[in-house]
């Protein structure tokens, strides 16, 4: 044991030594750090505009009369809400306690982020069926309209990309739980 | 403490830690510094929810080691048979005994990136100087399994560097 433990010694001397890397590495990286930083802090902020912008077009809504629309838009700009709030809690996967922990967590939120995808596709659905009942047919000339189908049509590929990434992510968190599970004893 | 100082400061202190840990688990050194900008993004993001139930240093290995297994997974490259990275070897390669002093090194990353992934988790937190019951909180088992674990990781070192020399 006595030897084992003075093997250990000298590997982490060695180990310790230095690393892999030059020494300025961590300051190009972290100079690097800075504009992802930016870039989060930047969507972020641009999520709350959003926010704003959507709710000063619910208010514009109701106050023209259009109750209809306007509640659906109040239904969309909920579940875009709680999207956010799920999305901000992210952060505290880095918190939990041991890795099989952080997995467990990780593989929670891609199957969440799964059931988020499916209830965005249900309110796409929704809005394409609001979006026709409101055209005015025939088309020609319905700029509202084509509007309307660019922007459902630009969210429903976003949302297919993030159903792949997110697929992607279970499989890989399914994986490695069971790596894990399988080596606890 | 201001968030920004406290994340630089820890960086600083931190990044020969990570970068030693991307490299066990990442040969190449450009994969390996994306993965270390990950897990420095990674720390940034959940440093506001550490709250000290463990040391910093627990909290950063613990981030590395799972980004550094998720990075793995996702490159579909669980545990991987590793020659020596000469990468890993300084191009500029300094003479007589600090050349040896680096070659060696980078033997010994190649040897441990050569252990299956259960024996190179221990052995790398061993090695960045976790106490066993620290190493035992970061991977969920127990600290008698830890000890079995670094014991046959110790043995495998053993075995490739005695294959290495014999060779």
């Amino acid at each position: 044991m006595k030897d084992e433990s003075s093997d250990w010694s000298s590997l982490k001397a060695e180990w310790r030594a230095g690393t892999p890397e030059d020494a300025a590495l961590g300051a190009r990286l972290r100079a690097s750090l800075t504009w992802r930083i930016w870039a989060s802090r930047t969507w972020f902020v641009s999520e709350l505009v959003s926010f704003v912008l959507l709710g000063l077009i619910i208010v514009q809504k109701f106050a023209v009369g259009e109750t209809f629309v306007g509640g659906w838009l109040s239904a969309l700009a909920a579940v875009c809400v709680a999207g956010f709030v799920w999305a901000r809690r992210a952060r505290h996967i880095g918190a939990t306690g041991s890795v099989p922990g952080m997995i467990d967590l990780s593989l929670g939120r891609a199957r969440q982020g799964l059931r988020i995808v499916y209830g965005s596709y249900l309110v796409i659905a929704m809005l394409l069926v609001l979006a026709l009942r409101e055209a005015e047919w025939p088309l020609d000339g319905d700029d509202r309209f084509l509007a309307r189908i660019a922007w459902l049509a630009m969210s429903a590929a976003t949302a297919i990309v993030y159903h792949l990434v997110t697929l992607s992510r279970l499989q890989r968190f399914e994986s490695l739980q069971r790596l894990y599970r399988g080596r606890q004893s | 403490m201001n968030p920004k100082s406290e994340f630089d400061d820890l960086v600083r202190e931190h990044q020969s830690m990570i970068a030693r840990i991307c490299a066990s688990y990442e040969s190449d050194r450009e994969l390996s510094r994306e993965l270390m900008q990950e897990v420095l993004f990674a720390i940034w993001r959940a440093l506001p929810a550490h709250r000290g139930e463990s040391s910093l240093k627990t909290f950063v290995a613990r981030i590395a080691q799972f980004r550094a297994i998720s990075h793995v997974a996702k490159h579909s490259r669980l545990p991987v048979e590793e020659t020596i990275d000469d990468s890993l070897l300084d191009a500029r390669a300094p003479p007589d005994a600090e050349a040896i002093a680096v070659e060696e090194r980078a033997r010994l990353f190649a040897a441990v990136r050569r252990l299956p992934l259960t024996y190179r988790e221990p052995a790398v937190l061993l090695l960045e100087d976790l106490t066993p019951a620290e190493i035992a909180g970061v991977l969920g088992i127990t600290p008698d399994l830890v000890a079995v674990r670094l014991s046959r990781a110790r043995a495998l070192l053993r075995s490739f560097f005695g294959a290495r020399n014999e060779g």
